[in-house]
């Protein structure tokens, strides 16, 4: 093959060139752009070039027909909105994208009410969140911590063996959805499905029926499937009176009390003085608290039903902090 | 699929004017090699934006000259800005038709440039209510790494009237594409490119990555699917 600088007319528009290669027919790309196109178009006899075949082949409006598009739908123009204009109160028009405002009687352009809104004082002023990536992932941990914590309470008590053999497909049915789960409003409309007792989880005896689970909270308590004698005692006294209704269509499921991972509630001051034996008590003045006498002492704190001292709030205070 | 039906830039501009909302397909995504006309694009979309909040971020370390106004009107295009204030635009104090046009450019100095366009999103972002113009938003989202900024202003497209112009010369680390009702894939060099234009179109198979490429310059495949669309149209754009 022999090469070397030759003028020659280009193939598509004509004009002479000089080229750089024996085989050059054109004078540069957009002209062999262009034939290339133009060759794709007019072609139609698959015979005579197989290549045409394997060629996508790019339409031109006039072949390929109208499009779908038409007729032509009139464009977006400028809309009316429910937000007032600040000057005369008549409703301000939105541009045709919708991210600015107009006042047509006022003929001015107007900031929209929503771009002023972020800083706008008062607790009242609406605030807008943007939802990052990190809170996004938080809320992807959180799901699948009470995904994991809600899992476990049902394996265990799949386990257990105390349920009736109806139960234990719903059990099945009932892990699979909360694997599955995509957000915690599924966790906590399962756990209120697992509650109701036309879901059909029941023990296999009428005298555990106490049993509850407390899926999604924490299980280093022991509180799920706390099968113990005292429960069961309980029970069977319960039970007892309510021999004249053994007609029911069968015992109460098991109380699923899953709170889709949610926290225990905090404990309370009332708990607080439970915890620790005491009891607060009409007094004169000072410290109210019966802890085998009255304390009496200065007060710091009132709390629901009376006021308490420092010593007293402190002790309080680490029984409700666990510390 | 080996034919595709063609449109001039008008006609696909009338198309793009009745879907371009907030409510409809609020994000366009522009991907085209250096020189496949995607700044030519973006300013015929922004004349749909005559009366509209525009943000274009252009995140070269130098001013873009095709940003340049014609002489006598040298904000035709936006007006250039180190930073973007609050309610930006309740002034009219910036350029284009209405004095609602900014260009938040950048500096050699990319840990600043970072910073400033990051609380640019941030505005955007808390506002909405704007049109926002991602001039190589690659460079945005992967060497400024501001890409959770992007994916936030984009996600409140419906919510808060937030619209966006994307354009990329390449579809790796590119936020918001997976967002774009609206893509416009234009000329590439080579075969992955084409590939990478036949993804973003919803495309597979060699016939398909070949229609890609052979896009020439200036010329676009665009596909939407809101009510009433045509699929993938070959646009051809001309010259400006």
């Amino acid at each position: 093959m022999t090469a070397g600088p030759a003028d020659r007319p280009c193939e598509h528009c004509g004009a002479v060139f000089t080229s750089r290669r024996s085989d050059a027919r054109y004078c540069g790309s957009p002209c062999r752009w262009a034939a290339n196109r133009a060759s794709r178009s007019v072609r139609t006899d698959k015979r005579t070039d197989k290549r045409t075949d394997k060629t996508p082949r790019l339409i031109t409006a006039d072949t390929a027909g109208p499009l779908t598009w038409d007729p032509v739908i009139e464009p977006r123009r400028e809309y009316r909105t429910a937000e007032p204009c600040p000057g005369c109160g008549e409703p301000l028009r939105a541009s045709p994208r919708g991210t600015w405002r107009a006042c047509g009687p006022c003929k001015v352009l107007v900031v929209p009410p929503a771009v002023s809104a972020p800083y706008s004082a008062g607790q009242g002023a609406p605030q807008r969140h943007v939802v990052s990536q990190r809170d996004r992932d938080l809320a992807a941990i959180d799901l699948a911590r009470r995904k994991g914590i809600m899992l476990a309470q049902l394996d265990q008590l799949a386990a257990s063996g105390r349920l009736h053999a109806e139960a234990v497909p719903v059990l099945e049915w009932l892990a699979g959805e909360v694997r599955n789960a995509t957000s915690g409003t599924r966790l906590d409309e399962l756990a209120a499905l697992a509650a109701d007792p036309e879901a059909g989880i029941r023990p296999r005896h009428r005298w555990q029926s106490a049993a509850e689970i407390t899926a999604g909270q924490d299980l280093g308590a022991g509180q799920a499937g706390d099968y113990d004698d005292q429960d069961y005692d309980d029970d069977q006294d319960d039970d007892l009176g309510d021999d004249d209704q053994a007609d029911d269509p069968g015992p109460p499921a098991p109380r699923l009390a899953i709170t889709a991972g949610q926290a225990p509630a905090p404990m309370t001051w009332a708990g607080a003085l439970t915890a620790n034996g005491w009891r607060l008590a009409l007094a004169a003045d000072g410290c109210q608290v019966l802890d085998g006498g009255q304390c009496g002492a200065e007060t710091t704190l009132h709390i629901p039903g009376g006021w308490i001292c420092g010593y007293h709030q402190a002790a309080l205070a680490a029984t409700i902090t666990g510390r | 699929m080996n034919a595709l039906p063609a449109a001039t830039l008008d006609r696909a501009l009338d198309r793009v004017a009745t879907i371009w909302h907030p409510a409809g397909a609020p994000h366009n995504l522009i991907y085209g090699m250096s020189g496949a006309g995607k700044s030519t694009l973006i300013k015929a979309l922004l004349g749909l934006c005559s009366c509209e909040r525009v943000l274009i971020l252009d995140p070269k370390p130098h001013p873009d000259p095709v940003w340049d106004g014609p002489d006598g009107d040298q904000l035709a295009w936006g007006r250039p800005v180190t930073e973007v204030s609050p309610v930006f635009g309740g002034e009219r104090d910036g350029g284009g038709p209405a004095g609602l046009w900014y260009r938040l450019t950048g500096t050699p100095d990319r840990a600043a440039t970072a910073r400033r366009f990051a609380e640019a999103l941030a505005v955007v972002a808390a506002e909405g209510h704007c049109v926002l113009v991602l001039d190589d938003v690659r460079e945005i989202t992967r060497q400024l790494r501001l890409a959770e900024a992007v994916d936030s202003a984009l996600n409140l497209g419906r919510s808060a009237g937030v619209l966006a112009i994307l354009s990329a010369t390449e579809t790796g680390y590119v936020a918001g594409r997976a967002q774009a009702a609206q893509a416009w894939v234009g000329h590439t060099s080579g075969l992955p490119a084409a590939r990478a234009g036949a993804e973003l179109l919803g495309w597979r198979g060699a016939a398909r990555q070949d229609i890609c490429a052979n896009v020439a310059p200036h010329e676009w495949i665009f596909s939407e699917a809101e009510s009433g669309s045509a699929g993938p149209v070959l646009v051809t754009a001309g010259r400006p």
